[in-house]
């Protein structure tokens, strides 16, 4: 590791020097990155500057709009449906992250150990990841009806009392959390199975020469091997649940779900915004969301790493 | 947003640059295909709508119709998802500059477009100039186009709520009489129905979409039947909300579930799937499923919402037809898409089969319209309409149905009493009502 680093450093240091002498790349350079600077800044850099501004004003989508200092920010402390949206999200990142992790991880040990066919499970587990969200979301709320739906269905004839899976406070957020871990678990899968593969092949011979039993072999070799893959799906995967929007959205037909249950934060945002024209507000708590989820992301980082060169390190 | 992650891996820079590029020469070339190719002769109206499913495609049908019979407009349709996303891109387009030259607007939806200044006002005199006179319409439809003193909008026909039946089920339950449905006014009459339906066939009695905006229209036809006053007044800054009359109404609500002849917990789509394939007895719901049903080839009828309480009244809207403005419209486009309007107005009974109950006198006073059945069967509706309050954050689709509709829903399956749905309905309404107004 520590070797890898230094020569990364150096390499980068060499390049640096270079282009301080070679006035020629520094054009160069310029002419390759500038289109994407330009679209940098007018599609992101702007918008988030221009949202930050907005966010002062009582801006309105087909009016006018006056200062409003800190009113909006004032507004958003004391709105209960802002911070349980922003619970709504949060709930939705914790129910979701554990399985799409820990699932992925466990597939990808699987599959990874089956030597025939193994294409047809990376495709199996893959496939859904490809569809659209609203695909995804149609086959499943006419699963999760009620009285007709396929899983109820299933359950009735098994005995058991059917559950209302989109209308009951509590469970539609677990049905929501079903849904993008059948929908997205390929990606993290994938992402354990390439990390599996780089793993050198030798380094279990040799274990297994020396006794090492699968379970040890797996503690000792695969996980901390993987831990930067692991850190990686782990991160990914938090910043992506906590974007959460469109499945729910869809699932519950743009409504904020049964008793107010699963309105995530950027359906709230959109609903001010979009619905009723505040963008001043909504461009408040868009601010106050990105400034948590950038917290978030740090800290889940910082977390993660720690913890993965714990492993690293430990013999 | 995992599908933004998809999006990002799938599609290269250049990629996305060279696709941009297309975009804006198909944009360019749009433009200069819809000005008009025969040089003034031919005016083009660009006409946005949200029909879908029948509705449709019985509106394209009557556009061709109409392109044939007339050369000297072309109309370009645009066809978009209703609901709240469609109101902000009709918005965003006026304010932008570019809007289209005829929208289909609802008429409680006028409060946040007419006072922002986004519409053109219909002067009597440009009314009269396409024979679209005020008399000539059905009143409350007419008067719903209005907004301060002035018309903006002309009504194009009425969607009121109705109670569809399953001709077959009622039978066996005892419930029919010389082919129609014996009279079912009164607080329990409907109930008790669905107790015989459920007792004689075993089916559910009644359905209707409890994930969605349909506990709400119940729940404003309930009320105003109860003679409750209109329950946002000034423009959304005050709420009359009639507790007393309120909390009657939900215990209505609750009734079906409470008496366990209510289909289970179903979305829209769920709740019309579930009277299509004979599952439950009554429906409750606006006229436009019509046609769905009858694809199905069901035995059905549908009559006015049942008078439950003391005087009638039935949650209604209009669909109506509105002009943005547009500073760059010269006066004989805006000529072309009001003789359009005035064409399609004419053209309401074809419209009136899709279950709409026309607007426009001549056509609703029909020998034609008369013999439509199930269609004309809830045409005295209209003598009791109730639209929803007009505020700027209420109308159909709004976030207003929106949240009522999650407020009730807890009461319809039991989980809550009256009086919480209530109390979160208020909420909400105390927190739209002070909120700054931005319209």
């Amino acid at each position: 590791m520590a070797t890898a680093a230094e020569s990364l450093s150096r390499a980068a240091s060499r390049t640096r020097t270079r282009s301080a002498r070679d006035p020629r790349s520094g054009r160069l350079a310029l002419v390759f990155t500038g289109p994407f600077f330009v679209l940098f800044v007018a599609f992101l850099f702007w918008p988030v500057v221009s949202a930050l501004w907005t966010s002062f004003f009582d801006d309105s989508l087909v009016g006018s709009a006056t200062w409003a200092g800190l009113d909006n920010y004032r507004e958003l402390v004391e709105d209960p449906n802002f911070w349980a949206a922003m619970w709504h999200t949060a709930l939705f990142t914790i129910l979701s992250v554990p399985p799409l992790v820990l699932l992925a991880l466990g597939l990808a040990l699987l599959v990874s150990r089956v030597t025939r066919m193994q294409w047809l499970f990376r495709l199996a587990f893959f496939a859904p990841y490809v569809l659209p969200v609203s695909v995804v979301v149609l086959i499943w709320n006419w699963m999760y009806q009620p009285g007709f739906g396929l899983i109820n269905s299933y359950l009735t004839s098994l005995g058991f009392a059917e559950v209302n899976w989109l209308g009951q406070p509590g469970v539609a957020m677990v049905s929501a959390v079903i849904v993008t871990v059948w929908w997205t678990l390929g990606f993290n899968f994938v992402l354990f199975l390439a990390g599996l593969q780089e793993i050198p092949r030798e380094l279990y011979e040799a274990a297994a020469t020396d006794g090492a039993k699968p379970g040890q072999q797996l503690r000792r070799i695969t996980l901390p091997l993987l831990s930067s893959t692991t850190l990686l799906v782990t991160t990914l995967q938090i910043i992506h649940s906590l974007k959460i929007f469109d499945q729910i959205y869809l699932l519950q037909l743009g409504t904020p779900g049964p008793e107010n249950s699963t309105r995530v934060a950027i359906q709230y945002i959109y609903e001010a915004g979009f619905t009723q024209y505040r963008i001043g507000y909504a461009s408040a708590m868009s601010f106050v969301f990105f400034l948590v989820i950038i917290a978030v992301a740090l800290i889940s980082m910082r977390l993660v790493r720690r913890a993965g060169t714990k492993t690293v390190v430990s013999p | 947003m995992q599908g933004e992650r998809g999006a990002r891996r799938g599609l290269t820079r250049r990629e996305a640059l060279v696709g941009g590029a297309a975009l804006g020469a198909a944009a360019a070339l749009g433009v200069t295909v819809t000005g008009s190719p025969f040089g003034g002769a031919t005016q083009t109206v660009t006409f946005w709508h949200l029909f879908g499913g029948g509705d449709g495609e019985r509106l394209t049908g009557i556009l061709a119709d109409i392109d044939a019979e007339h050369a000297d407009s072309d109309v370009r349709e645009l066809i978009l998802p209703w609901g709240n996303p469609y109101y902000t891109k009709l918005a965003l387009a006026a304010v932008g500059g570019s809007p289209p030259d005829v929208a289909v607007v609802h008429a409680t939806r006028l409060p946040s477009f007419a006072p922002a200044g986004l519409l053109e006002e219909l002067t009597p005199e440009l009314l009269a100039r396409h024979g679209l006179e005020g008399d000539r319409f059905l009143e409350q439809p007419w008067k719903s186009g209005q907004s301060g003193g002035k018309q903006y909008a002309i009504p194009l026909d009425t969607h009121p709520f109705v109670l569809y039946y399953n001709t077959e089920l009622c039978e066996k339950a005892g419930l029919m009489e010389g082919g129609k449905l014996k009279p079912l006014d009164g607080e329990t009459a409907l109930l008790d129905a669905c107790e015989a339906v459920k007792q004689e066939t075993g089916v559910s009695g009644l359905v209707f979409e409890t994930r969605g905006v349909t506990p709400w229209r119940i729940f404003l036809t309930l009320y105003t039947q109860l003679g409750g006053p209109p329950i946002i007044a000034a423009g959304g800054e005050r709420i009359d909300l009639d507790d007393d009359a309120a909390i009657r109404a939900l215990e209505w609500l609750a009734e079906p579930n409470k008496r366990g002849v209510a289909a289970p917990d179903v979305d829209y789509q769920g709740s019309v799937a579930f009277f299509g394939n004979q599952s439950a007895a009554f429906a409750l719901n606006g006229e436009w499923e019509v046609t769905t049903y009858q694809a199905l080839d069901l035995p059905f009828g549908m009559r006015t919402v049942p008078t439950f309480f003391d005087e009638p009244a039935t949650q209604a809207d209009s669909h109506t037809f509105v002009i943005p403005r547009d500073p760059d419209r010269s006066p004989e486009r805006l000529e072309a898409a009001m003789a359009f309007i005035s064409r399609l107005v004419g053209k309401g009974l074809n419209w009136a089969e899709g279950g709409h109950v026309p607007a426009f006198r001549e056509v609703f006073e029909s020998e034609e319209y008369r013999k439509l059945s199930p269609q004309s069967d809830y045409a005295s509706a209209v003598e009791n309409l109730v639209f929803d309050p007009l505020a700027w954050y209420s109308g159909s689709g709004s976030n207003l149905e929106t949240n009522a509709g999650a407020a009730f829903k807890p009461v319809v399956a039991g989980t809550q009493s009256p009086r919480q749905g209530l109390a979160t309905f208020r909420e909400y309404l105390d927190r739209m009502s002070t909120t700054r107004k931005p319209v």
